[in-house]
């Protein structure tokens, strides 16, 4: 995918085009706002990547251009203002999401994928499916192998957010904000222990694993091998 | 003072506007009365004249020409002030008696000039303005007129003494003003002194108040609150940057430590590795850290303030047991959310927010008690107020220390082992504060009581 960064801290902007080159993204960075903009409006991009403090015009104007003039190009923003105010600002503007520095890369790694996929889905569709896993979003019932399985809200919830986002990693605090409408990060283990209970619900011994953990990054749903 | 800069002053110039216009309003009322008394002047002339003429005529009627004549010659003589100018003449027009002469008659009532008048002895001329008339009498004319000058004498002399009184009182005034004036400046410009020391960095200046409950008394007192409020959050700015050296410098000399260390001592790929991913780990704790008392002093700021929305605190209570009741109960304690109120909670506040003071309350409670512990959440409802209250059955807190936990990077001796940056409470301390709840500890017996007190209901939809 063609990836536009557009950061001026150059250390931090080399971290991140050598981690998103080795997962095989097509990234061209650019330090400069104005640049960056020009180069947004101009060119296809896939997705941008844009830090919120930039030299010549800021990363929230640039978002604000681009939405004003139609733009729908996705837009992660990055920032180290992880204060109170700043993230809905950042959303307000009509950025996609928001990753506060510093982070892992596994954390943008994983947002840059749930943003960059495209929706399967024409229309309504009211069935989810991965494996012999399906959800019933109409009647909110899970299925496995034809067996109903009984779930809690939450866990159809946290169900769900995997399903749609099949086969991508969906890391701790991007299931607290999709799940629990959380911004902050709860110290304990909620996230794991509602993967774990989920797990023992639809992933028995006898059926193969479909949620799968990923070490140091977070969790993911799908049928491969 | 420099004269230019005293009339700039509030006070005075108030003080002096008021007097000039009292003045101006008193030299109005007097002048206007005087007019009033010169109109009333001349027709009361104008009745007395008539008067006289009407006794004269009707003594011709009655008694005679000659018996006027001789009346006319009699009051002449009796006349020693020109107050009255009379003349009677023949048919033919001549003299016959009277104190003036060569006056020729004439219809109306006239406003004969003293001037062009000519006493009968003396050919003098008189002053003032005469109301006269002539009347047909049996043998002759008659003039009867009455003069003004005396009266308009006294009307003089009254109106000099009021303008001479209006001056004075203008004076006393004036005078009077000024210093009333000057009583309340020297009031506004101890403000002005107090505010200018505090710009240049003395905080703890308060304004003077001078007892007299008014307006600038109030002002005063408004100013003073803004200072001790400026003041605090100085006092937190400062607190919170010793806080970041002092607590922050702590995980990263440990943190550099640790890395020398490593090099020391480490021998093959497999220790560096594990070397660095506790680096890691020691990192995210210190940015968690330095976001927490970013976020505390952004709080203590009010800087969140104005994202203030109405929300149901019984929803929000249910936000909080969806995320924690699950974890509560692997780890073998027990969990009871809070039973909802019969109607919404409102209160105005920021989501976000309160999920994360509630939520540093349960981990609180989760990470000091023993496994196995009991958790609880309430909602109650008293008087416009709505109280959550947090409570465990763990170790509680020892009521000499409750006060103190509040603050920043305050631990319980006994907890200093655990995890946990002790940024939670004072976050929950700070986020309280701004939605203008209060937040106290009691003792659960045995465990701990948190009461958290939103005083501030929301009547509004929800």
């Amino acid at each position: 995918m063609r990836v536009l960064l557009i950061e001026d801290d150059v250390e931090a902007a080399a971290f991140i085009v050598k981690g998103l080159t080795e997962a095989g993204h097509n990234v061209n960075h650019l330090t400069d706002g104005r640049d960056g903009m020009t180069e947004a409006v101009h060119e296809v991009y896939d997705i941008a990547i844009v830090d919120r403090m930039l030299p010549g015009v800021d990363g929230l104007s640039i978002v604000r251009a681009l939405r004003a003039s139609g733009n729908h190009l996705p837009i992660l923003l990055l920032t180290s203002l992880g204060g109170v105010n700043d993230r809905v600002c950042g959303l307000d503007a009509g950025s996609d999401d928001y990753l506060v520095k510093p982070f892992a890369f596994t954390e943008l790694l994983a947002r840059v994928n749930a943003l960059l996929r495209r929706p399967q889905l024409k229309g309504e569709d009211t069935r989810l499916r991965v494996g012999d896993l399906e959800l019933d979003l109409v009647a909110h019932k899970a299925m496995r192998s034809g067996r109903p399985i009984d779930l809690q809200p939450r866990e159809y919830r946290l169900l769900e957010v995997l399903m749609r986002n099949k086969g991508r990693v969906m890391t701790r605090t991007m299931l607290l904000e999709r799940v629990w409408n959380l911004n902050f990060d709860p110290k304990t283990s909620v996230v794991e222990t509602h993967i774990s209970r989920l797990r023992s619900k639809i992933d028995p011994p006898q059926d193969k694993p479909l949620i799968h953990t990923i070490r140091g990054s977070g969790y993911s749903l799908h049928d491969d091998t | 003072m420099t004269t230019p800069e005293l009339f700039k002053r509030t006070a005075i110039r108030l003080s002096m506007t008021l007097a000039s216009l009292f003045t101006l309003l008193l030299l109005g009322l007097y002048f206007g009365l005087t007019i009033y008394l010169g109109a009333q002047l001349e027709s009361q002339i104008g009745a007395r004249m008539r008067e006289t003429r009407d006794a004269l005529v009707i003594i011709d009627r009655t008694k005679g020409y000659d018996e006027l004549a001789s009346t006319v010659l009699d009051e002449v003589a009796a006349l020693n002030t020109t107050g009255s100018i009379l003349l009677l003449l023949d048919e033919g027009g001549s003299f016959v008696a009277g104190n003036v002469k060569d006056l020729a008659p004439a219809t109306g009532t006239l406003k004969i000039d003293g001037a062009s008048i000519r006493t009968a002895e003396g050919g003098k001329s008189l002053r003032g303005t005469y109301v006269a008339e002539w009347t047909r009498v049996s043998k002759g004319r008659l003039l009867v007129g009455i003069g003004d000058a005396e009266v308009r004498e006294t009307l003089g002399t009254l109106r000099q003494a009021t303008t001479w009184g209006t001056l004075l009182t203008l004076c006393i005034v004036l005078v009077a003003s000024l210093i009333y004036a000057r009583r309340a400046q020297r009031r506004i410009d101890a403000l002005e002194t107090t505010l200018t020391a505090v710009s240049q960095g003395n905080i703890d200046r308060r304004v003077p108040v001078a007892g007299y409950d008014d307006d600038i008394d109030h002002v005063a007192i408004m100013t003073n609150e803004a200072l001790s409020h400026l003041q605090k959050l100085i006092g937190n700015v400062n607190q919170a940057s010793s806080d970041i050296a002092h607590d922050l410098k702590k995980p990263i000399g440990r943190l550099q430590y640790q890395m020398e260390t490593t090099l020391r001592e480490a021998k093959d790929v497999g220790d560096y590795r594990i070397a660095i991913m506790d680096a890691q780990v020691r990192l995210a704790e210190i940015t968690a850290t330095f976001e927490a008392l970013l976020r505390i002093s952004q709080i203590e700021a009010g800087a969140r303030k104005t994202g203030f929305q109405s929300l149901d605190l019984g929803e929000v209570m249910s936000q909080v047991a969806d995320i924690y009741d699950v974890v509560i109960e692997d780890q073998g304690g027990r969990f009871t959310p809070a039973t909802p109120l019969p109607h919404p909670a409102l209160i105005l506040g920021d989501r976000q927010l309160l999920l994360q003071l509630f939520s540093n309350l349960i981990e609180n409670a989760i990470r000091h008690c023993p496994a196995g512990s009991s958790i609880s959440l309430a909602l109650e409802q008293s008087d416009g107020a709505f109280r959550v209250i947090v409570s465990d059955n763990g170790p509680g807190i020892p009521a000499s220390e409750r006060e103190n936990v509040f603050k920043r990077m305050y631990r319980l001796e006994k907890s200093r082992t655990s995890e946990g940056s002790g940024l939670g409470l004072s976050l929950v301390a700070a986020i309280a504060d701004l939605h203008g709840a209060k937040v106290t500890l009691d003792d659960a017996n045995p465990g701990l009581r948190v009461t958290v007190t939103f005083a501030n209901a929301h009547r509004g939809a929800a």
